[in-house]
């Protein structure tokens, strides 16, 4: 019987090794803190008008105190070691407080190597929570219009990534405003790329919103 | 939108139309085609209600605020419609008194509401479909908050040691004007936190940001363990009860009204007098920030926002900023409030000089131990895009127990009162 535990242990932990995990809890993170100098946080490009304060770890009161990044016109970016492996999963979590109106693409976040493009938060007239924006804030599928969207309410994302196959699927799953469930899925999307590794990812987010990053894993599945 | 100005004997004149108006055609629809149907009953008679009909034609019903004794065209209004069901009817209100996102509907006798949606109403008028079966459906310019939502809101915390509820005094009407105390009896707080609200009655949406301060601050998170330990509230909720609880505008009462009473010696209202006796005295010379809470007008540029009067005071104002920057920094409700949208002193109506001061805000900020006094204003509706209601209002106030929690801690005022 151990043995076989040992064996289920072993092969559960080498087929999905945690290359970038965080919940944002403490340590390191402390709560009402600037995120910028914590485990590899910092900005993406430093401006004299950069301010800590625009991006903060903060215990959310709309998600029982749990912990996580608040972004008011935050640029920030986090490297990582490159993924391993022909697959390559990501899951986050992504919340927003928007007003009725607002200009386009204000919350984007890419994953150097992801062939999925930028998830991104569009406030313009036909815009909403969305991916496949091409990495200058153009283009992309808006996955669930603004005025569906809920507010204060986490989205997850996931994106399976198939560097042998060159395909990927990807969800976004939630609540929407009316309390009906929502699912958005793209299955085997084919793509071409010769990176075969996530290796960083980056945050750009207007002021116009406040955006919650809950959760981020990052995850290798090296082939067996 | 501001309302214009407009005579007293104008006002006079045209309430006693409306009376006689509304007195000859009753608050019944009379005509035939609607006897044909149903009878459809359209009243005020209910706490806060306020309405004035002037003319029901087939399924149109036309409307306006009983201006009562306010000098100042205003806005308020609040009725009850009963024996509609399944039908159709059009409200014609006129466009100065239907806020942004349209008017507030509740189908559960004022219990809950929502906006019917900027989109229902064209010019000030609206049409609504009542559900088969309702047997009452209420409409209001805004989401009405009584002292009867209130006591729910207290109900709620009944058993809490840290609440306290008493009558700030009675009105001229009898009742109990309710004052709120939030306070650690074991132990003398370092500051004092005094909140008002509804010195203009119509004011609704501001009860709901004092809701939810208040229960920021009996909270168990960190930001009311903070607040108990170190400040001592004081709640006067509804500084014209009268006015609340009979529906008056409030606003530009003649000859002056609640917010306009603090220089006057002996002030008009009982409700004034006797906060200007309380709160020096509670205060025991402990730094105070003094914060009134009111709704502008319906429309327009700043009226669609949050936001703070700048006090006069220099000092003031910097503290103002202070509490503005970690409120804009730290909140999480659904409303976005910006520091930009405060209104600087000698900007907008922002311009009151008289002294003695005759406003709440203006008079606590004479007193030689307030760190900060000052009007906060809560749009009616839209807050620069953001919805407001019951809900998104509670948040904000959340979100000002935990500016007021940061603001205290950080004030280099820190040194206990001698």
């Amino acid at each position: 019987m151990k043995p076989l535990l040992f064996a289920a242990v072993f092969v559960t932990l080498a087929s999905a090794r945690a290359d970038y995990t965080t919940h944002f809890t403490s340590p390191p993170y402390v709560v009402d803190q600037t995120i910028l100098g914590t485990d590899g946080w910092n900005d993406r490009v430093l401006t004299p008008t950069s301010n800590p304060d625009t991006m903060r770890v903060v215990a959310v009161r709309w998600n029982a105190y749990k912990q996580a990044l608040m972004m008011k016109g935050a640029n920030l970016k986090r490297p990582f070691e490159p993924t391993r492996g022909d697959k390559v999963k990501i899951i986050f979590d992504l919340a927003f407080t928007f007003p009725d109106k607002g200009l386009p693409k204000q919350f984007r976040i890419g994953f150097t190597g992801a062939p999925c493009g930028e998830f991104f938060m569009d406030a313009g007239p036909d815009g909403g929570l969305g991916f496949q924006a091409d990495g200058s804030g153009r283009g992309g599928v808006v996955a669930l219009k603004k005025a569906e969207l809920k507010i204060n309410a986490f989205y997850t994302c996931v994106v399976a990534i198939d560097y042998a196959k060159f395909t990927y699927d990807l969800s976004i799953s939630g609540e929407k405003k009316d309390g009906t469930p929502f699912e958005h899925k793209a299955v085997g999307v084919p793509f071409e790329s010769k990176v075969k590794s996530v290796s960083s990812l980056y945050i750009i987010a207007g002021n116009q919103l406040t955006a919650y990053l809950g959760s981020l894993q990052v995850l290798s599945e090296p082939p067996l | 939108m501001k309302p214009s100005h407009a005579t007293f004997e104008s006002v006079l004149l045209r309430f006693s139309l409306f009376s006689v108006m509304a007195c000859l055609l009753g608050l019944t629809a009379s005509s035939a085609h609607a006897q044909e149907k149903a009878a459809i009953h359209i009243d005020a008679d209910f706490p806060g209600g306020n309405i004035l009909v002037n003319k029901i034609e087939n399924d149109t019903i036309t409307l306006g605020p009983d201006q009562r004794d306010s000098v100042l065209t205003w806005f308020y209004w609040y009725y009850r419609v009963r024996g509609a069901s399944g039908r159709t009817l059009t409200f014609v209100l006129g466009k100065d008194n239907v806020g942004v996102r349209g008017p507030a509907v509740s189908v559960d006798t004022g219990k809950t509401w929502k906006w019917l949606g900027a989109e229902a109403v064209t010019e000030g008028t609206f049409a609504f479909t009542f559900p088969s079966g309702a047997e009452e459906v209420r409409f209001s310019v805004g989401m009405p908050y009584l002292r009867a939502d209130l006591n729910q809101c207290l109900a709620r915390h009944k058993s809490d040691p840290f609440l306290q509820v008493e009558s700030l005094t009675k009105t001229r009407k009898g009742r109990d004007v309710p004052l709120v105390r939030v306070r650690d009896r074991s132990k003398k707080a370092r500051y004092a936190v005094a909140i008002t609200s509804r010195h203009h009655c119509c004011e609704m949406m501001a009860s709901y940001v004092v809701e939810g301060l208040l229960e920021g601050a009996l909270a168990n998170d960190p930001a009311g363990l903070w607040l108990r330990a170190n400040a001592d509230f004081l709640f006067a909720p509804m500084m014209d009860t009268d006015g609340v609880e009979d529906g008056d505008q409030g606003k530009g009462r003649a000859p002056f009204d609640h917010n306009r009473d603090y220089a006057a010696v002996p002030p008009r209202y009982a409700e004034v007098g006797a906060l200007k006796d309380l709160l020096p005295a509670w205060t025991e010379g402990r730094p105070l920030v003094f914060l009134d809470l009111h709704d502008p007008a319906l429309r327009t540029d700043i009226h669609e926002t949050v936001h703070f009067l700048e006090p006069e005071e220099r000092d003031m104002a910097a503290r103002m900023d202070k509490l503005c920057a970690f409120l804009e920094r730290d909140q999480q409700g659904p409303i976005l409030y910006r520091k930009a949208h405060n209104l600087r002193f000698g900007s907008g109506y922002n311009t009151h000089i008289a002294r003695p001061s005759p406003l709440s805000a203006g008079w606590a900020r004479s007193l030689p131990n307030t760190l900060l006094g000052c009007t906060m204003e809560i749009a009616y509706a839209n807050a620069a895009g953001c919805e407001v209601n019951a809900h998104s209002g509670r948040e904000l106030g959340r979100d000002l127990a935990v500016a007021l929690m940061n603001f205290l801690r950080d004030s280099p005022e820190t040194e206990p009162a001698k």
